[in-house]
């Protein structure tokens, strides 16, 4: 009997050691980021509506302004503007956020208030510091444009309105995923994809809690944190404005304080400033601030400068970016 | 008069499988209809389709629950994907968006229902807030988790190499120790006194950071930071770990599936009844249609009839064609009552079959009458042709021709066929021969007046009479027919006076006597009693005939009442005596039953309700 069992543990134990060494393996396949991929199920004709909507500076109270005067496709999806500038030079008061990967938020605006990119697009057109015009005015110069009312509405059999504007325009941008980044081309196989620094940065970055928020598809863009939520980054900087109140003006839950939509990390290459309030001018001001307000963490110039060149192995290519 | 006949039987036929296929069609197109309504209706969770409203509520739940083991599994993660977790929300908006569109929550509903789903939809929206704010919460809580300690360690040493010879420090690092071990233990069981204690300490702590050197200051105000995030955001994630894992959902979940099987019990309980009636009218259909049938075709045959007598050409061909075809007839009728002996007593005998049989008998018979009278009137009105040809070409002689010679001939030609006529005695015959023709008309207007009452069209006028009087009204009536050979025994109960129609009510009596006539003459000829009680019980009357006649089959007994059914030769009945008595049972919402023993005799009961 005894001898039995010693053969039956002599047997099991290296199939349990062997197990247990899988673990690790198993828990590993999957990488916290993931690859992005193209957009599946999207109208052709409504994208190519929506692009000449997203082109067309009839949006604008005065016909100076579109989509694209914030959300400058070639430059990244943004302005590069600590704020953006609205009709008659009228300023913002938050940083414009890329318009690239866009549609794989969870939500869309700094505080999340909008639920989709339809719902989001209805609000630059009548915000009074931005484009500044009125639906009925917009509808009314778009239905004296005949050629284009015939083609819109060859789509859209319910015709020209803010709901069918959205939504091409909606549709449009969800076709502006970027693919084929370094980091992706990493992450499906190709070890040469991005430099020894980078891998490492991919690491740290995971190793100091940053992959806690920002993770994901996009990066990012998957939930709400709050700016400053281990020092506060509010105090240091001073003169807090509505616009930093974030999630609170919405919800008035004190939890909510400061809180923000996690900005996705795919287009960073391309789009400072960063922060809502756009305060920082480089990748590595913007690394510093993190470190200190959300982690709330000292680390080495060698490992912010890694993690800073991973950051940059992340926006893939689209063929309206070049 | 060829074509004529023919159309009229074309009419008739075509008149025939028209109504039959418009009765086919309804009945199919209704009962298809009420299977439809029942699919849908009827409650199997297992088959129901994706846009039916209930499957979006289990998908709600199951996404819910799906949500809250995401959540749940992101604490136990090394890395969180939130991906996931912020994917299916919209999904859950979406559903949550159907759920009040769906018929469930129409105007229609129960209250209750919607009251349910309000609330069903207002806790998921409540779940969907409480999952963003643990994104949040883990996040920061996963991060400065593993910070603490490591602030603590760096703090722990500062502290120490400043504390080695200063008892003021010393007890400060030994405060310090002590609020790490607290909120160790704060986070092992987040409370909220604790956090308020805690709190406190942190407070005093940050003070006193103020009064310490740079290095240690900053180490201090980054263990109390990362120790600030955690007390302030652990106590509500384990709060929402709480929410999330709550059942409330699922009560609400199983208490809208619960309603929505009591409404689709009701709606099937009514679909049913629905069903019943619907059957019913079905088969009264049935029988009008197969009757209107049935109607137009002895119309047809009638007409027929009518114009042979109208047309006064060519009369003898018209006999041989008729003879020929009555031979042709009575060939069918003799194979039909063949098959009708040999299956007479097969109780899977098709009505259609006895009704034809029966009807074709009926109408064939007096059908004989008529057409072999026919031959002998044809025959006579050569005679009378023949007279008054001679008549005439006398009357001329008489009056032209002064030739005596003449005259007389033609007087004597005159005679002498006159008097061929009197020894045929073709004249003495002719009345006896119309009133068999009359005698044949009659029935076929007698079998036509039958079937006018079994269905239902002629409406007598109601009345209040005596059913005892009735009763006794038809007995002096049918004395012929029941003869001094059967005793009648009366047992009459002072009952009351009853609303219906009388003539019906009589025709009911008058029947089921001469079944019992019928019966006697077939089983117990010599020693034939009828008995017939009336009795008053609540609101019916009851009223019984007996009698102890040859009885009846007990496998019969049940189809006595089915129009064309009869165990009789087919000269004896149509099979539509007891139908019609059943028939206008109904009308006066009575009832009849029949109990009966073969070779003992027959009772039948009748009972009608009476109106006060």
């Amino acid at each position: 009997m005894l001898l039995k069992l010693s053969v039956l543990l002599r047997c099991k134990i290296p199939v349990v050691m062997f197990l247990l060494s899988l673990i690790p393996l198993l828990t590993m396949a999957g990488e916290p980021i993931k690859i992005l991929k193209a957009p599946t199920n999207l109208d052709k004709e409504k994208i190519a509506l929506g692009r000449l909507l997203f082109f067309d500076k009839r949006l604008s109270k005065d016909n100076t302004l579109s989509c694209q005067s914030c959300h400058l496709l070639k430059q990244g999806g943004d302005d590069n503007a600590v704020v953006s500038t609205g009709i008659k030079g009228r300023k913002g008061n938050i940083n414009a956020p890329t318009v690239y990967n866009s549609g794989l938020l969870f939500r869309q605006f700094w505080d999340g208030r909008a639920a989709n990119l339809e719902k989001q697009a209805l609000g630059p057109v009548q915000n009074p510091v931005e484009m500044g015009a009125l639906w009925p005015d917009v509808i009314a110069k778009l239905l004296d444009d005949s050629e284009f009312t015939e083609r819109f509405t060859k789509k859209y059999p319910t015709g020209v309105n803010s709901a069918t504007i959205t939504n091409a325009i909606a549709e449009f941008e969800r076709s502006l995923v970027t693919l084929d980044s370094p980091f992706d081309l990493y992450l499906g196989g190709d070890s040469s994809a991005i430099s020894r620094q980078a891998k490492q940065g991919y690491q740290l970055f995971k190793d100091y809690g940053c992959i806690s928020c920002h993770q994901g598809a996009a990066v990012g863009g998957n939930m709400y944190q709050v700016f400053g939520i281990v020092n506060n980054y509010f105090k240091k900087r001073g003169n807090i404005t509505e616009a930093d109140y974030g999630r609170f003006n919405l919800t008035a839950n004190r939890l909510d304080m400061h809180s923000f939509k996690v900005p996705s990390l795919r287009m960073v290459a391309h789009t400072a400033p960063y922060f809502h309030d756009g305060s920082a001018k480089t990748l590595r001001d913007a690394v510093d601030v993190m470190f200190e307000f959300q982690l709330g963490r000292e680390a080495p110039d060698a490992h912010k400068e890694k993690i800073v060149s991973f950051l940059k192995t992340l926006a893939g290519n689209h063929k309206e970016l070049k | 008069m060829k074509t004529s006949m023919i159309r009229n039987l074309l009419i008739a036929a075509i008149a025939l499988v028209v109504l039959l296929t418009a009765l086919f069609l309804y009945l199919m197109s209704s009962l298809s209809s009420i299977k439809e309504q029942s699919d849908n209706i009827i409650y199997t969770p297992a088959k129901f389709d994706k846009n039916h409203p209930i499957s979006i509520v289990y998908e709600l739940q199951s996404m819910t629950l799906a949500s809250s083991l995401a959540a749940l599994d992101t604490t136990t993660n090394a890395t969180s994907d939130f991906d996931k977790v912020a994917g299916f929300l919209p999904k859950i908006r979406q559903l949550r968006a159907q759920l009040l569109a769906s018929e469930l929550n129409a105007r229609t509903a129960p209250k209750e229902m919607r009251a349910a789903i309000g609330r069903f939809v207002s806790l998921t929206r409540a779940n969907e807030e409480v999952i963003e704010q643990f994104k949040t919460n883990h996040a920061a809580v996963r991060n400065s988790q593993r910070y603490l300690p490591m602030s603590y360690d760096v703090l722990l040493t500062l502290q120490q190499d400043s504390a080695a010879d200063d008892t003021n420090k010393r007890d400060r690092l030994d405060d310090i120790k002590k609020l790490n071990n607290h909120i160790h233990a704060f986070l092992r069981n987040p409370s909220a006194s604790d956090k308020e204690f805690i709190s406190k300490k942190l407070l005093e702590l940050e003070e006193y950071a103020m009064s310490e050197e740079q290095k240690i200051s900053n180490a201090l105000l980054n263990y109390t930071s990362h120790a600030a995030v955690l007390l302030e955001r652990k106590l509500p994630m384990t709060d929402i770990l709480e929410r999330i894992a709550d059942d409330s959902i699922r009560d609400i979940d199983d208490e809208i599936v619960k309603i929505y099987q009591q409404m689709t019990a009701q709606q099937q309980s009514e679909l049913k009844s629905q069903k019943e009636v619907l059957a019913k009218q079905h088969s009264f259909y049935i029988n009008i249609l197969l009757l209107l049938g049935v109607l137009l075709a002895v119309l047809g045959i009638v007409g027929y009839i009518l114009t042979l007598r109208e047309k006064t050409f060519s009369v003898q061909q018209l006999m041989l064609m008729t003879r020929q075809k009555d031979a042709e007839h009575n060939k069918q009728v003799q194979l039909l009552e063949k098959s009708q002996v040999s299956t007479s007593t097969d109780a899977n005998m098709s009505y259609v079959s006895r009704m034809v049989a029966s009807l074709t008998h009926e109408i064939n018979t007096p059908l004989g009458y008529l057409s072999s009278n026919m031959d002998i009137l044809s025959s006579a009105n050569k005679v009378i042709q023949e007279i008054i040809e001679e008549t005439d070409h006398c009357k001329e002689t008489l009056l032209n021709k002064s030739n005596e010679t003449d005259r007389r001939a033609a007087i004597t030609k005159l005679s002498e066929t006159i008097d061929v006529l009197k020894e045929d005695s073709l004249l003495d015959e002719l009345p006896e021969i119309i009133a068999d023709m009359n005698t044949g008309v009659e029935q076929i207007q007698h079998l036509i007046n039958d079937l006018k009452v079994f269905s239902g069209t002629d409406r007598a006028k109601r009345e209040w009479f005596s059913l005892n009087e009735c009763i006794v009204d038809v007995l002096k009536l049918s004395s012929v027919t029941i003869g001094s050979n059967i005793k009648v025994l009366k047992k009459f109960a002072d009952i009351p006076e009853f609303y219906g129609s009388r003539g019906k009510i009589t025709q009911i009596f008058t029947n089921l006597v001469n079944n019992s006539v019928h019966a006697i003459e077939e089983g117990n000829p010599n020693q034939g009693v009828i008995k017939i009680i009336t009795a008053s019980k609540g609101n019916a009357v009851l009223i019984e005939f007996m009698d102890n006649g040859i009885g009846i089959e007990s496998e019969n007994s049940k189809k006595v009442f089915e129009p064309f059914f009869t165990t009789k030769d087919p000269s004896k009945g149509t099979g539509l005596g007891l139908a019609i008595v059943s028939q206008i049972v109904t009308q006066h919402k009575g009832k009849i039953v029949v109990r009966s023993k073969l070779g003992q005799g027959t009772s039948f009961k009748l009972a009608f309700p009476v109106k006060k």
